[in-house]
């Protein structure tokens, strides 16, 4: 019998989250670390959206879409950051950006 | 004779709620995996676009629909276009002699935290078990409800959040001019 509730999507949202950590930890290249920001985002989403299913709430729908319009401003301005950056520095990865290193 | 036909139906829609479910999480799950280990980023941003498009599904089985297309529109569409963009304006060089391949500890250390993680999470949601969803409301999700939520309740939100959209577009264009400090 598949009844699936809460706790499967929130183990889900949990994996995602994971493998966004496990990305922003181990990856180099920024673009691909913003991607894993993003993964992350969204796991957060699939849990707002798991919730307002149970509580049957949907006021969280307009929260989720609200993260959503925050994580679009936050890939804008990280994008800009990278290319001004890559233009400064002629890299994106983030082993050779030591400008703020002591 | 009618009650029997509803519960047949909202049966049905369990069971296909499980299956999309489990089909699209595990291929988010597996497309999120080739997006962090792609070594091109090209190739990262396309597997995360399908990883998007799954979890969009995912919205659907839990009857947020309008926040699915919205997330498929904006986010696989915009959001990853934009990434796209950017990956193909630096340069190809920059990838290919990365040492993205190398294993040391700092990696294996991180791998672990992020495992540990994920079972301590694991743990604490599955010690609550695993009940079904409580039967939705009527209207529930539906673009009626959401607008009303939004553009009443939340307006004061909404309008803060549109002049975010603003300062981002003028931090955008002020990053991205030539005449900025980063390029001197």
């Amino acid at each position: 019998m598949m009844t699936i509730g809460l706790a499967h999507y929130l183990i889900f949202a949990s994996v995602i989250f994971a493998i966004g950590l496990i990305g922003l930890t181990v990856r180099k290249n920024i673009i691909v670390l913003f991607m894993c920001v993003e993964l992350m985002l969204n796991s957060g989403n699939i849990t707002i959206l798991a919730y307002a299913r149970q509580f049957g709430d949907s006021d969280f729908h307009a929260a989720a879409l609200f993260v959503m319009v925050i994580a679009a401003a936050e890939a804008a301005l990280g994008l800009a950051l990278v290319v001004a950056v890559f233009r400064y520095r002629g890299t994106a990865n983030s082993d050779k950006l030591t400008l703020l290193k002591g | 004779m009618k009650r029997g036909k509803r519960e047949a139906k909202v049966m049905l829609e369990m069971i296909i709620n499980g299956v999309v479910f489990y089909l699209f999480a595990i291929l988010s799950v597996i497309a999120a995996v080739f997006t962090i280990s792609f070594v091109n980023p090209v190739k990262s941003a396309i597997s995360m676009i399908f990883c998007l498009f799954c979890i969009a599904c995912v919205y659907f089985t839990l009857s947020a629909a309008f926040v699915g297309i919205v997330q498929i529109l904006v986010y696989a569409g915009a959001i990853m276009v934009l990434f796209l963009f950017v990956v193909l304006l630096l340069e190809k060089r920059d990838y290919e002699n990365s040492t993205e391949d190398n294993i040391n500890a700092a990696k294996i250390v991180s791998v672990l935290t992020a495992a540990s993680l994920f079972t301590a999470l694991t743990i604490a949601i599955g010690a609550n078990g695993s009940a079904a969803f409580p039967p939705a409301s009527d209207g529930f999700g539906s673009i009626k409800v959401l607008g009303s939520a939004i553009f009443q309740k939340y307006l004061f939100a909404f309008e803060a959040l549109s002049v975010l959209i603003l300062v981002a577009i003028a931090g955008v264009t002020l990053l991205a001019s030539k005449k900025t400090a980063g390029d001197k």
